[in-house]
């Protein structure tokens, strides 16, 4: 009677086999063989193309900023353009402001990161901060049609430091659990866009958006 | 001799014992010829191509509203890499921080890039003056060569000397790419050096949509 390993039970043959049975015995081990083989490649084609996403915003888009601070009166920005998606992480008829998570994601650990170039246009001179925030629930009083952007957290925050009258490049980046499995959170990130103190000029709410990009990647399970 | 469907790998067939040895010969050889390629590919998966490069010293002094390349001349880190046996002058040579000669040998694919700068007025300190750091991505495999991507750092200096700055982003790199790291100011009232600088690149995956 043949043996058989003890993890992949590749089956082999042993003393006691009659000689007849070492083809069937080998051609078992080959097929466990390759079996096990398909398995081991299968997990490592997770690894060669991970989960990853990036949007972009190509067109110039000029933001009207709310002058009150608030989760109900974010300026999103809405991208335009996947760039890559190797896991169904984005939809942007529904969801232009940031990737989706499926539920066919793994759960764990994403590397996030935003990055945004803002223009001239508006003429007033007040600093500008940059928000990435991270959705995980339902939103009240969102004011918009996006059925996927629901309650945001507040992430990074970062001012500019300068005149509100010159151009800003700005750039945040993260690392956060996420459990696409549970479709009540359907997590995605928003950039959202604040002007800080007063609003002067006859441009005073717009912000011009020259280029944009965010994007999400796995980087291990939890 | 028969073949498993996916693999290939042969087995013995029960009419010709004379070559069942010859035959386990052929499966043990295929086996590991297969093992071997999956070791390869986890052995890249654990150190993807990648590098960290910096500067050896001070670089500079830069004239204010001049965008300014700045050339790294040492290599950190670069395991794996197509380019982890090259001198470093075949690595950096030139104000791109990898060559086009070089990275026609890296694979494709998307890479997260990023860069850290400090900069130092070398003498008054401008109120408010920005600073940008930019890292521009190019493509060479077609003309005309035109950046795929530009991620810039960019702040106001507030009155203190030293000012740091980073910029970073995940962009799209054919096999023939490299990127510039560049330093820009308007400190007016004096020249700036960039006493620290760093970029770093890393493999994320191959390039699909």
């Amino acid at each position: 009677m043949s043996g058989t390993t003890a993890t992949y039970h590749i089956p082999y043959p042993t003393g006691g086999d009659e000689l007849c049975a070492f083809p069937t015995t080998t051609q078992g081990s080959a097929q466990a063989i390759d079996a096990a083989l398909s398995s081991v490649t299968s997990a490592q084609s997770r690894l060669i193309v991970p989960p990853v996403v990036r949007l972009s915003l190509r067109t110039q888009t000029t933001l009207t900023l709310s002058p009150v601070n608030t989760l109900q009166n974010l300026a999103m920005v809405p991208f335009d353009t996947v760039d890559v998606d190797t896991a169904n992480m984005s939809n942007l008829n529904l969801c232009p402001v940031g990737p989706i998570t499926p539920a066919s994601l793994p759960k764990g650990w994403y590397d996030v990161g935003i990055y945004v170039h803002t223009g001239t246009s508006n003429a007033n001179t007040t600093n500008s901060s940059l928000m990435l925030q991270l959705v995980l629930g339902p939103q009240v009083n969102q004011a918009s049609n996006w059925p996927y952007c629901f309650g945001a957290t507040p992430g990074v925050r970062k001012y500019d430091g300068g005149s509100g009258n010159t151009d800003t490049a700005l750039y945040l980046g993260g690392n956060v659990l996420l459990d696409p499995t549970k479709s009540a959170t359907l997590p995605v990130f928003a950039v959202n866009l604040v002007k800080q103190g007063s609003f002067t000029g006859s441009h005073a709410t717009d912000q011009l958006i020259t280029f944009a990009c965010c994007w999400m990647m796995w980087s291990r399970d939890q | 001799m028969k073949q498993t469907p996916t693999w290939g790998i042969p087995y013995p067939e029960p009419d010709d014992p004379a070559a069942w040895g010859t035959e386990l010969q052929y499966l043990a050889e295929t086996t590991e010829a297969l093992l071997h390629g999956v070791d390869v590919g986890y052995q890249n998966l654990a150190q993807p191509q990648s590098c960290v490069l910096t500067i050896s010293g001070t670089q500079g002094p830069f004239a204010h509203d001049v965008l300014s390349t700045i050339d790294f001349d040492t290599t950190v880190y670069a395991p794996n890499s197509p380019y982890s046996g090259l001198p470093v002058a075949s690595v950096v040579a030139g104000p791109a921080v990898l060559t086009p000669a070089v990275t026609s040998i890296l694979d494709a694919g998307w890479y997260l890039v990023e860069a850290f700068i400090e900069s130092d007025p070398t003498g008054t300190v401008t109120a408010t003056s920005y600073r940008t750091l930019r890292i521009s991505v190019f493509d060479n495999t077609s003309l005309p060569v035109a950046a795929v991507d530009n991620f810039f750092g960019k702040d106001y200096d507030t009155g203190t000397t030293t000012h740091s700055l980073t910029a970073m982003g995940l962009t799209r790199m054919s096999g023939n790419s490299y990127i510039l790291v560049q330093f820009e100011h308007g400190n007016i009232a004096s020249t700036v050096n960039v006493v620290n600088c760093r970029v770093s690149m890393t493999r994320i995956c191959p390039l699909v949509t």
